[in-house]
């Protein structure tokens, strides 16, 4: 009150905004933590274990809205999930579907912040592994979909037995991979090669059958003056798919065959197992190959300082040869330069004869149920519907995106880009492999691969200094991870 | 006692009646801050000393979150980029804007208006906004590098790409975001001293950097003071203005305090350690705050 029985002082005015903005603004800074921890809730677990199905869509309440929280932002999902609210609002009229769709981060942040309160959407984004649902599954958060798999058929008709590990976890949430189901996707992805086929013309080369064959190519887009190889390398992502499909090739020479490497990556990114290590040759070789390329000078100049957005751009522009990402780029690639202009390649193996390595890929993000949802019946059918449904299938198709179930390749039009990428991902289903994203391997992974790749890309660190540091991360989690209860 | 059963002064009940009116003043402000910054704070101070993913149980481990970060790199680096960020963001700013001051302040020049909108350019954009330009200005293709070709320096540098200079563009940013700032309240500040001060100290052969070592800044200590706190706070909260918002990982040593603490609590699901991370710059922001009071 001494303030308010002065007379005013600019002096001692000043001084007290300058106390009030330091109190606010420390406790801004310090308080933000809180922003969504505040208010603990933990369903209990006995209660996600034991229910069965018993809710109908055409027995539920009078009027029902459906909250669904997604990520599908992209034009060709976000399509496909509009349609999916389309049909299933026609086909059961007593049910509103109310839809968020926010990006990844967004949404995962609104989601673990509703359900910490006990709130949220009935469907929800449920990413995998360690980056939710592991966290999730622990807590008694969301439910296991097992019985609505088995009565839908879905582990029958979508993605393969590898794929659907992804989105696994023991009832204690203390091991990946294995138990129950706790969410699905419409969509499935693939990793890849794309490729300028005019470029390629030019160059008088074909597809690649070997990793060498495509170090051959790379060459000759150089000296014709393309860039041979479109990266951002400020973007950190993408480091994990330049560097996971490289080390599938290596890791499935080094053992002998795709099978077993997938064995190694599953016990690492899945299992966790203490007995497996990061220092293996293959994954050095796999370093060893992109500082290579590197001094090459088959990456753009000033590729460290560039977005995945505008390598992106160079090679919708015509001048990149190659562009290694996902089938997510596909649509938007294939009408820059024309569905038959563009083509898709898997990454290919050492040498010649040896099998397809192992493809990064597997289902588009997927999506759970939450269990404090008073519809989890009418949210599973949903769930079915935007997975399987004839109308929703079309629609991703049409749009570029490949969808849960194989891609009929007799409705695809050939040699356009669509068709070459769902050749890739039949054929990888075909196989029984499908490499992982290497940031799921434990919580810290993303941050200690992109920043080891940043130094691998400016070639600060050598291979063997890159494997220690992912070595030492897989090491720290044993310790962290959790255990079986 | 006297005291006690003796007549109660009216004039009493006038002085609290106005300190009751005083604190109702204060009670927009309480509505707005006490739950929404105090309470989080409170709450976040519980956090610093706990295991807890943020989900399951909450377990108690002392100062432990706090030993911890002495063996963390990615702390450490955060650290050092965020005491990098003070002299970028705070020091910078105030030692320019005072020389800018000095230079232009009590001067009329063609352009003046221009001058001083740009000067408050900064303080209209969002710093996602600001983000985007400089990444322009520093992407290989940008403006920075064009400027080299221009004057055909072979040289095409990844500015945000580089260990050497990525933490140097993401300062600039700040000394730029901020300068302007800083300028315009020292320029009206210094508008307030009488012209008989600064005549003086002319007739007195005083140097311009005398005038403004001896007169300008003990004028405008208070104002430098202000200007200080407030850039000393966005120095140690900063986000950086999303330029490194995709550098996850700390690549290039850029991440600050702020990232790496958002990113330990709400990616990793370290609760605890995030708030612990969280709460240094806080407290440094303390330290610094209590030093500069000493100051004056």
């Amino acid at each position: 009150m001494v303030l308010l029985n002065k007379k005013f002082n600019r002096r001692e005015a000043i001084s007290t905004a300058a106390k009030i903005s330091v109190a606010t603004g420390l406790a801004a800074v310090a308080g933000g933590v809180v922003g969504y921890s505040a208010g603990s809730l933990t369903a209990p677990r006995d209660t996600i274990i034991t229910r069965t199905v018993t809710q109908t869509v055409t027995g539920a309440p009078e009027k029902v809205e459906l909250q669904v929280w997604d990520i599908e932002t992209d034009p060709g999902p976000y399509d496909a999930m509009e349609k999916a609210i389309e049909v299933f609002e026609t086909e059961y009229p007593n049910v509103t579907v109310k839809r968020e769709a926010k990006s990844l981060s967004e949404q995962t942040t609104a989601v673990m912040a509703a359900l910490q309160a006990g709130r949220g959407g009935d469907v929800i984004v449920v990413n995998n592994g360690e980056t939710m649902m592991g966290p999730l599954v622990r807590a008694g958060l969301i439910i296991p979909l097992d019985s609505y798999a088995v009565k839908y058929g879905w582990f029958k008709k979508a993605f393969s037995p590898y794929i659907w590990k992804r989105a696994m976890y023991s009832r204690d949430g203390s091991v990946f991979g294995v138990g129950n189901l706790y969410a699905v996707s419409f969509r499935s992805e693939i990793v890849g090669v794309f490729y300028n086929k005019n470029i390629f013309r030019d160059l008088g080369a074909g597809v690649p059958q070997t990793l060498q064959e495509l170090e051959d190519v790379l060459d000759r887009a150089k000296r014709a003056g393309y860039i041979p190889l479109a990266i951002g390398g400020l973007t950190d992502w993408p480091f994990f798919h330049l560097f996971g499909a490289i080390q599938a090739s290596f890791l499935a020479h080094e053992f002998g065959s795709p099978l077993k490497a997938q064995e190694y990556i599953d016990d690492i990114v899945l299992s966790w197992r203490e007995d497996r290590t990061w220092v293996k040759d293959g994954n050095k070789k796999a370093i060893q190959k992109i500082q290579d390329w590197i001094k090459k000078g088959y990456f753009p100049e000033g590729f460290t300082g560039m977005t995945i957005e505008e390598a992106l751009a160079s090679f919708k522009a015509g001048k990149a040869a190659v562009f290694l990402q996902g089938n997510w780029y596909a649509a938007e690639i294939a009408e820059a330069l024309g569905p038959k202009n563009v083509g898709f390649f898997p990454v290919p193996p050492i040498e010649k004869g040896e099998a397809m390595p192992p493809q990064i890929g597997g289902m588009g993000t997927p999506h759970g149920i939450s269990i404090f949802s008073p519809h989890q019946d009418i949210a599973a059918k949903f769930l079915d519907l935007y997975m399987l449904h004839p109308e929703v299938i079309q629609t991703l198709v049409a749009k570029g995106v490949l969808p849960a179930v194989p891609v009929p390749l007799e409705r695809v039009e050939r040699d356009t880009l669509m068709y070459d990428t769902a050749v890739v991902f039949n054929k990888t289903l075909e196989r029984g492999t499908m490499w992982h994203y290497l940031d799921w391997t434990t919580p810290t992974m993303w941050d200690t691969m992109s920043e080891a790749g940043f130094l691998v890309y400016s070639l600060e660190i050598e291979p063997d200094e890159f494997v220690r540091r992912v070595e030492e991360d897989y090491r720290a989690w044993q310790a962290r991870k959790p255990k079986p209860a | 006692m006297n005291v006690m059963s003796g007549p109660k002064s009216p004039y009493n009940y006038r002085k609290q009646f106005k300190n009751v009116i005083g604190y109702l003043y204060l009670i927009p402000f309480a509505v707005f801050t006490i739950p929404f910054l105090f309470y989080p704070f409170s709450q976040a101070f519980y956090y610093i000393f706990l295991e807890w993913d943020g989900f399951g149980e909450k377990k108690f481990i002392g100062i432990y979150n706090f030993i911890r970060m002495l063996g963390d790199r990615r702390f450490i680096e955060a650290l050092v980029a965020n005491s990098f960020y003070i002299i970028f963001f705070w020091a910078l700013p105030i030692i320019l804007g005072l020389l800018l001051t000095a230079l232009v302040g009590r001067r009329s020049f063609l352009g003046q208006g221009i001058f001083r909108i740009a000067m408050l350019t900064p303080l209209a954009m969002t710093s996602v906004a600001i983000g985007i330009v400089f990444y322009t200005i520093f992407s290989p293709s940008g403006l920075l590098n064009e400027i080299a070709r221009v004057l055909n320096i072979p040289v095409k540098i990844a500015w945000l790409g580089s260990t050497p200079t990525a933490r140097l563009a993401v300062g600039l940013v700040g000394t730029w975001a901020i300068i302007g700032f800083a300028t315009i309240l020292f320029i009206s500040a210094l508008q307030k001293i009488p012209e008989s001060f600064l005549e003086i100290a002319e007739l007195e052969g005083a140097t311009d950097f005398q005038k403004l070592r001896y007169v300008i800044i003990p004028y405008l200590k208070h104002t430098i003071i202000f200007v200080s706190l407030f850039s000393l706070i966005g120095a140690l909260g900063t986000t950086a203005y999303g330029i490194v918002a995709s550098l996850t990982g700390g690549a290039y040593y850029t991440r600050p305090l702020a990232h790496y603490g958002y990113a330990v609590a709400f990616v990793e699901y370290e609760v605890g350690y995030g708030a612990a991370i969280i709460f240094i710059p806080a407290v440094v922001g303390l330290i610094l705050s209590y030093i500069i009071y000493r100051v004056e």
